[in-house]
């Protein structure tokens, strides 16, 4: 979209009067092959090309999306959204400031090459999750690659581009065994274009996959209990993410559904615990230059030595509370409101050394994998579901345990605990959270224990 | 565009194939109104178009797709042109079985709510209030709202193909949603409430005072201790449940052996008054389709009849390997190409909600779980997931309890139940209706 077309609409959304007026127009090619047993499933590529604008009057906003970006299309739009708020004061629109922004590192394949490269992948993964064991009897592949690129521009002067690479790939072996048929996954996702196959080992996460397939065949169930529990380096950061992430979001906070709330410079976890939210890191799954409001990316400590800093914000419920903005306001797509979102989430380092928390824990679980977990964010209660674990016996790692889950309580997990090492890294799989909108995130934290988790049984 | 408009786009865009090739389109037209209160005012009124196409060419061996924002001529020929190319690049290395088309002559259905097509903006932010207010009228433990209101929607979805097939469908839609927040003496507690219909069948004001009753109803809540317990759903907590159990019901995942219920069919498999179905043609339901994402016409699937597992649900290349038809369960988009329920429900076994529940002498009344697309594992089918609710004594709910984790895996959780009430409500893709099922695992932190 052209300058002046951008100008006509803002323009237009402001015609009935409102206080600001935000048009964000996307332009997103996804790519997705799945595979399995060495078939292709599914080839599929899509185009999502739209426009959402926004006018906000007062403590209303209107939002009107659409995918006609005819002239008439957008002013019909602008019509609409403007039509959803009470009128105002018409305000004049500020002079512009413009930013650019790349994301994504760059692409070493073009587009019209993908396809090529992303068979020749699966089948370097495929091959080598079937050789690693003949116990594998199916293996499943998914990429994934989206090339996303955004305008926003508001009537407070804002007008900024970014453009954003993603690509992940998710891996699933299942075994057949004594115990049924057992899975393994392994993913891997960041900011990057098709380069990021070159940069990882996908031979060895799926290796690693199917020998996690193989190990559950061997798996114990897990009595109902209660246990110290060591989290392993990477993708143990969703307890994080959900155990006290969410509830540090404002749009939550401000509407008293969290646990955290009016507790900004308190000590609310073990003074082991600094966590931070940091979209700036490079190519990394929730990176962004950025956010979907066009505020820059900025590096957030939540909690400091245990200290409750601050919360996420985003523009829209940083302005009712007087707040500005982190840089958290994100979007699913243009046909989304921007909502308060975390980023790249990570628990800071500590000076232990991994292999000392596990032997100083002497019995308890070793979480190796996890497949996700939820929180109520009032209350602080999660729970998550462990898809790879091991028990720790005499202080070493020793049997393969089945999936299980683990409840607890945000707040009191982050008080207790008790270790946290110095092998610190980002889980290299991408993942996706789910609050109410899908949004890329990254994670990261240190092995760290918990000296007491509720487990599942099965 | 009309949908008699819109067909006729199609039945060009799809009349020329590149030759050994077959060209499916599907074209989906979406406008939807979605407005939330707060305070007794509306807080955002979101109003959108959307067009979506999506082409798929297949040859003798494989499969390609490609969507585009878009309904025109030109854009569609583009996208024929687009899935053709990708189709070249894949080549012959991923044999398929070949699925040729069930045609059905028709023309256009339609599920149309005139009270839904009639709503005004005025309508709409009336009933978005009516959620708001009736979820936090005239109790001071109501500390307001994350969010409720109220959306609708218009649907019109063609299908075309190479072969000469033209279907055409048009529906309503509609959900209303509360979320609410209560505070008493320290202690917060949410609820989330929903409901969906084919239009004004959705009473707003009822799902705010049930979210306004279920948040209220927890606070105060204590653990309770571990044990095998019966424990009773409600309509929310089953809507959810259904909606996991679905992705493991489908031919292609059996198939694989990644679902548990692979090599079942004609097995007992549930509780034998167990029923349950898949049913796109509803009156009511949310996803109610005339045929789905490769034209089939859809029809109700039982897939559990009388405990027993009937049916799974295909597509044409799931069905062509298996030797059976189609089911008219297709879903194609961005990310996922394959079999999926639309309407999932529970068949009642002749109980209510209110004889269900007292005929529990004890147990556990699981008003909201959480965790459950995490903690369901679709390959062995195990289940485990966070809940809260209330202690059920006497035939009576009671005390208010959290923190509880459940555990156990769909099979035994299908074969345990003992009674389904007749309180179908559809929310999304799946109904909510109050269940008991014996013996099931419930932890407690």
């Amino acid at each position: 979209m052209d300058d002046a077309l951008v100008d006509q609409v803002l323009e237009r959304a402001l015609r009935r009067g409102a206080d600001e007026a935000e048009l964000y127009a996307e332009s997103t090619e996804v790519s997705a092959l799945r595979m399995q047993d060495t078939r292709l499933l599914a080839l599929h590529q899509a185009e999502r090309c739209g426009v959402g604008i926004r006018v906000r009057a007062g403590r209303a906003t209107g939002f009107a999306h659409t995918t006609d970006l005819s002239l008439s299309g957008l002013m019909s739009a602008a019509d609409s959204a403007s039509a959803a708020v009470s009128a105002g004061a018409a305000p004049r629109a500020q002079e512009r400031r413009h930013r650019h922004g790349t994301a994504g590192a760059s692409v070493l394949v073009r587009p019209n090459g993908v396809v090529e490269t992303v068979l020749r992948v699966l089948d370097r993964i495929d091959r080598a999750a079937r050789d690693e064991t003949t116990a594998v009897c199916d293996v499943t592949v998914q990429y994934d690659g989206v090339d996303q690129q955004v305008l926003i521009s508001n009537t407070a002067g804002l007008r900024v581009r970014d453009h954003r690479r993603r690509s992940s790939v998710r891996i699933r072996a299942i075994t057949e065994g004594k115990q049924g048929n057992q899975t393994g996954e392994r993913w891997l996702g960041k900011s990057r274009g098709l380069e990021l196959f070159e940069q990882w080992d996908v031979e060895l996460l799926a290796r690693q996959a199917a020998q996690a397939a193989e190990a559950k065949q061997r798996g114990q169930a897990l009595a109902h209990g209660v246990l110290p529990v060591v989290m392993g380096p990477g993708a143990g950061a969703i307890v994080v993410h959900e155990a006290c992430g969410h509830g540090l979001e404002a749009d939550l906070v401000q509407a008293g559904a969290s646990v955290y709330r009016g507790r900004v410079g308190e000590q609310v976890a073990s003074e082991l615990v600094t966590v931070v939210d940091d979209p700036t890191l490079p190519g990394e799954h929730g990176s962004f230059t950025v956010d979907d409001e066009g505020v820059p990316g900025q590096r957030t400590t939540l909690i400091e030595n245990g200290m409750l800093k601050g919360y996420l914000w985003d523009r829209n419920v940083g302005r009712e509370a007087g707040q500005a903005s982190t840089g958290n306001g994100r979007r699913q797509d243009y046909a989304h409101l921007p909502m308060v979102r975390m980023t790249n989430t990570f628990v800071a380092p500590g000076r232990s050394r991994a292999a000392d928390v596990i032997r100083d824990t002497g019995e308890g679980l070793y979480v190796a994998g996890l497949g996700g977990g939820e929180v109520n964010t009032t209350t602080g209660d999660f729970v998550f579901s462990v898809t790879e674990g091991y028990l720790i016996e005499n202080g070493e790692l020793t049997h393969p345990v089945l999936p299980t889950s683990v409840i607890g309580n945000g707040p009191q997990v982050l008080r207790s605990i008790d270790a946290v090492a110095d092998d610190g890294r980002m889980w290299e799989g991408g993942a996706s959270c789910g609050k109410v909108q899908r949004a890329p995130i990254g994670l990261g934290q240190p092995t760290l224990r918990i000296p007491a988790l509720t487990l599942g049984e099965r | 565009m009309a949908v008699d408009q819109l067909m006729e786009v199609a039945a060009a865009a799809v009349a020329d194939p590149a030759a050994g090739t077959r060209v499916e389109l599907l074209l989906s037209q979406d406008a939807v109104t979605t407005v939330t209160a707060k305070d007794a005012a509306v807080e955002t009124y979101l109003t959108g178009r959307t067009a979506t196409a999506t082409v798929t060419v297949s040859d003798e061996h494989s499969q390609a797709s490609a969507t585009v924002p878009r309904c025109d001529l030109a854009g569609l020929r583009q996208a024929v042109e687009s899935a053709t190319a990708m189709l070249r690049v894949a080549g012959h290395r991923a044999p398929l079985a070949a699925a040729r088309a069930q045609h059905v002559a028709g023309d256009v259905d339609a599920r149309l709510d005139a009270g839904a097509a009639a709503l005004s903006p005025q309508d709409r932010r009336e009933r978005a209030i009516a959620v708001e207010q009736a979820a936090t009228a005239a109790d001071p433990r109501v500390a307001g709202v994350y969010t409720a209101g109220w959306e609708d929607r218009l649907t019109t979805s063609v299908f075309a193909d190479s072969e000469g097939l033209v279907r055409g469908s048009t529906a309503t839609s509609s959900y209303a949603f509360a979320y609410v927040i209560a505070h008493q003496d320290g202690d917060s507690r949410v609820a989330l409430a929903r409901h969906g219909g084919s239009g004004v069948d959705v009473d707003p004001a009822a799902v705010g005072a049930q979210a306004r009753e279920h948040a209220t109803r927890l606070l105060g809540s204590r653990t309770a201790r571990p044990g095998r317990v019966r424990v009773v759903l409600d309509p929310e907590v089953t809507a959810d449940v259904l909606y996991f159990l679905g992705q493991t019901l489908t031919g292609r995942a059996a198939a694989a052996g990644s679902s548990p219920f692979a090599r079942r069919l004609g097995e007992l498999v549930a509780s034998p008054h167990l029923g349950l179905r898949d049913d796109p043609r509803a009156a009511s339901a949310p996803g109610w389709a005339a045929f789905d994402d490769e034209g089939t016409p859809t029809r109700p699937v039982d897939l559990v009849s009388n405990g027993v597992l009937s049916e799974l649900l295909h597509d044409r290349r799931s069905a062509q390997e298996a030797g059976c038809m189609s089911t008219g369960s297709a879903v194609i988009n961005e990310t996922f190409s394959g079999a999926q329920p639309r309407a999932l429900r529970l068949l009642p076994t002749g109980s209510t909600s209110e004889r269900l529940l007292a005929d529990s002498p004890g147990g556990i009344y699981v008003q909201a779980v959480s965790g459950l697309h995490s903690g369901f594992d679709a390959v062995t089918g195990d289940l485990s997931f966070g809940a809260s609710g209330l202690s059920i004594e006497g035939g009576e709910l009671t005390e208010p309890l959290s923190g509880l984790v459940v555990s156990t895996d769909v099979i035994r959780l299908l074969t345990s139940v003992c009674a389904v009430a007749d309180d179908t409500r559809w929310i999304q893709r799946s109904a909510g209706t109050t269940v008991a099922i014996d013996d099931v695992m419930v932890g407690a932190a």
